[in-house]
């Protein structure tokens, strides 16, 4: 069974059709690249999956519970369930500025899933450990860089035990010489059998990670397939006049 | 030298009212400004556009005729006199004072990026969670400073009262002058002086405090 079904799925904002027709379904453990020009809807998709876009048409479900029958949503205290098992991770972090690192890891777990402060910091120290900023736990955002904020975003959404998470371009924000620190975290989910779907412009790095690419451009999904399949050997033009760009 | 202690002692139970007012002023206006502000920013429409008139005009009209307005309107409206002055004053300055707040909570609210409402919500916050855990302290932080100046500004307003005859500090004053002596205003002045002086300091050090973090 597929953790993320959508089936269909339309969005438009206002006359700007943005999603036209786009379904795909994610195995469990498996880690997706989208791929794709900039104002194809890859964001927009991503977005609709965790609720933060409400779509006009299609099927939704995760983890085998529909949240959404053909542009039709369930109660919204039936979904909360559902859209627990997604953690996101924004192109800007959105750390909460006024909260230390280690707050901003343990507010939800202890605010949402009622744990202990105890339980919730050593589980926030073991995240730390595993993205490797055990040291900068009672830093404040703004004294950290654009790296390390990021790396806490990723600790923050680990912390409420998603099933798969979502990442929008993850590393966009950052200087080229930081995106390596975020690739390397992103690759130790993948080692741990994350499934992932990931929203990036690394295309070297989807490559060497992603089990499954998808090209996706103006509205829709143009081509899929096996990560070195589609970066190698594109067969679908836009996808190669794309991919052209990125020529090393 | 006895008359000198008696206009002192005079002037110093005039500015007991001036920081009466000043208190209740800031105890009602303060929560009611919050209530108006969620109000003028509500997806309910009806709601949303008569907030916003009333704010309109409370900010468009002078506080000294909001007091004329509270206090003669019950009697010549309805026939029951408002006979408390003082409480008139709550009242219309209780009002204003909210309609200003108001603005500036809407301000910081609406200065808080998206992004961390999206943070919250992906994180499996509620909407109240959100607002009371991630964005309401950081709007305090943001309004601390104009909230300082309406408040600094208060205190000085708080002489207005006397138009519908509130006994305060500036009523008193005037009484001295007019027997022929001219320090008991500067003396007044000095107790509006000495507030604001412990004010600045006080809301100083609040903003100092809200200051272990950037943005
Ligand atoms: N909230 C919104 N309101 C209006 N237009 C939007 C909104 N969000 C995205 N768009 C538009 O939708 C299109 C797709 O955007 P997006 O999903 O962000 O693309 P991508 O992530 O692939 O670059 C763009 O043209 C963008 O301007
Ligand atoms: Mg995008």
């Amino acid at each position: 069974m597929s953790v993320i079904s959508a089936k269909n799925v339309v969005k438009s904002f206002g006359k700007l059709d943005v999603l036209k027709d786009v379904s795909m379904e994610i195995e469990e453990g498996e880690v997706v690249a989208l791929i794709g020009p900039s104002g194809s809807g890859k964001s927009t998709f991503l977005r609709s999956l965790i609720n933060l876009e409400t779509i006009d048409n299609g099927t939704i479900a995760i983890d085998g519970q529909t949240v959404v029958e053909k542009g039709v949503y369930k109660k919204s205290e039936e979904n909360r369930g559902a859209y627990q098992k997604l953690g996101m991770v924004f192109q800007n972090f959105n750390l909460f500025p006024h909260k230390s690192v280690l707050e901003n890891i343990i507010l939800s777990p202890m605010l949402v899933n009622g744990k202990s402060r105890e339980t919730a910091v050593k589980e926030a120290e073991e995240l730390l450990a595993q993205v490797g900023l055990s040291d900068k736990i009672d830093a404040y955002p703004y004294q950290l860089s654009g790296g390390q904020q990021q790396r806490v975003a990723i600790a923050r959404a680990l912390a409420m035990n998603p099933k798969v998470m979502l990442f929008d371009e993850p590393t966009s924000a950052l200087d080229p010489e930081l995106t390596g620190e975020i690739l390397k975290v992103i690759r130790d989910l993948a080692a741990k059998d994350m499934t992932m779907v990931i929203v990036t412009h690394e295309i070297e790095f989807a490559k060497n990670v992603a089990d499954r690419v998808i090209f996706m451009a103006g509205g829709y999904i143009v081509e899929e397939g096996c990560a070195e399949e589609i970066i190698d050997n594109p067969q679908n033009e836009r996808t190669q006049a794309f991919l052209k760009g990125f020529k090393r | 030298m006895d008359r000198f202690q008696e206009i002192i002692a005079a002037l110093f139970e005039g500015f007991g009212i001036n920081f009466l007012l000043f208190v209740v002023t800031l105890v009602v206006a303060i929560p009611l400004g919050l209530i108006i502000a969620l109000g003028t920013m509500s997806s309910f429409k009806p709601l949303k556009y008569i907030m916003k008139t009333f704010v309109w005009i409370i900010r468009g009209t002078p506080l000294m005729l909001q007091l004329f307005v509270v206090f003669y309107a019950p009697g010549l409206l309805w026939g029951i006199p408002m006979r408390d002055r003082l409480m008139a004053a709550f009242i219309a300055f209780s009002i204003n004072y909210a309609a200003y707040f108001s603005e500036i909570y809407r301000g910081g609210i609406e200065s808080i990026p998206k992004g961390q409402y999206e943070a919250g919500q992906v994180l499996a916050m509620s909407k109240t969670q959100v607002f009371f855990k991630v964005v309401l302290f950081q709007v305090v932080k943001r309004i601390v400073p104009p909230m300082g100046n309406e408040i600094i500004t208060l205190v000085k307003d708080t002489a207005l009262a006397r138009v519908i005859g509130v006994v305060e500090i500036l009523m008193f004053a005037e009484r001295f002058s007019k027997q022929g002596l001219i320090w008991p205003l500067f003396s007044t002045a000095l107790y509006f002086l000495a507030f604001n002086g412990i004010l600045t300091l006080l809301l100083g050090y609040v903003e100092k405090k809200l200051d272990y973090y950037k943005g």
